[in-house]
C-alpha cells in the first residue's frame, strides 16, 4: 500500500455548462459567491479574495443557531486554480481544511475539480492525522467489499 | 472534544499506520490468529500484538477468548462511521455545486 497525496483526500468533480472567466468569478466576486457558495441567510462580516485575505461569515443552522465560519484565501490564479482554508470560526475549532480547485476548460464549458485535503495547519497533528485520513480510506477501499455484505 | 470526534481521533490513529490497515485488510477475508496476521511482515509477535492492542482500542477489531489462539475479526462499525465523516463532505460539496451550477444558467440567462 502506498501513501499518495490522492489517497489523503476527497476529491469532487463537476462540469458546468459556462465560460470559465464567469465560473471562477464566481468564487471570488463577492457578489457572485454570496448567492450560492453559501447558504441563503448568510451574513458576511468581512471579504478580502486576495491571498492570505480572509472571508468571514455567520451562517444560520436549521434549529436557529448560528455558526460562525472563515475561509481564507491562499492561492488566487485567475483562471485556473485557487487554494483556501476553511475552518469554523468558533473557538476551540478544528484544524482549518485545505482545498484546492482547479478550473479546465472543455468545449467552452468548465470543469471543476475539488479536493479537500484534511488538517492542513497544527504541525503536532499532522503526520497522525493526514496518514490517518488517507489511512481510512485505503483501508475503506481495501474493505469495501466487505463493508458491502456486511 | 464531542464523543463522535474523539471516537473518530481513535478510528484514524489506529488507521494511520500501514501495517494495521495490512493487517485490517487481511482480517476482510476473514478471522486470523496472531502467528497468522505476522506471517506477512517481518515484525515480531509482540511487535504485531502491540499492533492488534490499537485496533482492539479503537474498536477496529474484536478477540476471541481462548487464551492460546485469541482469533481476531474484522469490527466494522467505526469504518463506517469515518466514511459517513468523509461522506458529509462530499455531500456538502454536491449540493453546493448543485446551487452554483443554478446560478450560473440564473446568470447567463440574464444577460441573455
Amino acid at each position: 500500500m502506498t501513501d499518495t497525496i490522492a489517497d489523503r483526500e476527497i476529491v469532487v468533480t463537476r462540469l458546468f455548462d459556462a465560460p470559465r472567466d464567469l465560473v471562477f468569478a464566481a468564487w471570488v466576486e463577492r457578489e457572485h459567491a454570496e448567492k450560492w457558495w453559501v447558504a441563503a441567510g448568510t451574513t458576511t462580516h468581512e471579504w478580502n479574495a486576495k491571498p492570505g485575505g480572509v472571508w468571514r461569515y455567520s451562517q444560520p443552522g436549521p434549529d436557529g443557531a448560528v455558526f460562525p465560519f472563515k475561509i481564507t484565501f491562499i492561492e488566487i490564479a485567475r483562471p485556473t486554480r485557487l487554494v483556501y482554508d476553511f475552518e469554523s470560526d468558533a473557538e476551540n475549532a478544528p484544524d482549518p481544511v485545505r482545498t484546492s480547485v482547479t478550473f479546465e476548460e472543455q468545449n467552452g464549458r468548465t470543469r471543476i475539480t475539488l479536493q479537500l485535503a484534511f488538517a492542513t495547519a497544527a504541525a503536532h497533528d499532522e503526520a497522525v492525522q493526514y496518514g490517518a485520513v488517507g489511512g481510512a480510506q485505503l483501508a475503506l477501499k481495501s474493505l469495501a467489499d466487505y463493508l458491502a455484505k456486511s | 472534544m464531542p464523543a463522535e470526534s474523539d471516537a473518530l481521533s481513535l478510528t484514524f490513529a489506529a488507521l494511520a499506520d500501514p501495517t494495521r490497515r495490512a493487517m485490517l485488510a487481511r482480517l476482510s477475508q476473514g478471522p486470523a490468529t496472531v502467528k497468522e496476521l505476522a506471517e506477512p511482515f517481518t515484525l515480531s509477535l509482540p511487535a504485531i500484538s502491540k499492533h492488534l492492542k490499537v485496533l482492539e482500542r479503537a474498536g477496529l477489531i474484536e478477540r476471541g477468548r481462548e487464551a492460546q489462539w485469541r482469533p481476531a475479526q474484522l469490527h466494522a462499525a467505526p469504518l463506517k462511521d469515518v466514511s459517513l465523516w468523509l461522506e458529509r463532505y462530499r455531500k456538502n460539496w454536491e449540493e453546493s455545486f448543485d446551487r452554483l451550477d443554478e446560478y450560473l444558467r440564473k446568470i447567463q440567462k440574464e444577460k441573455g
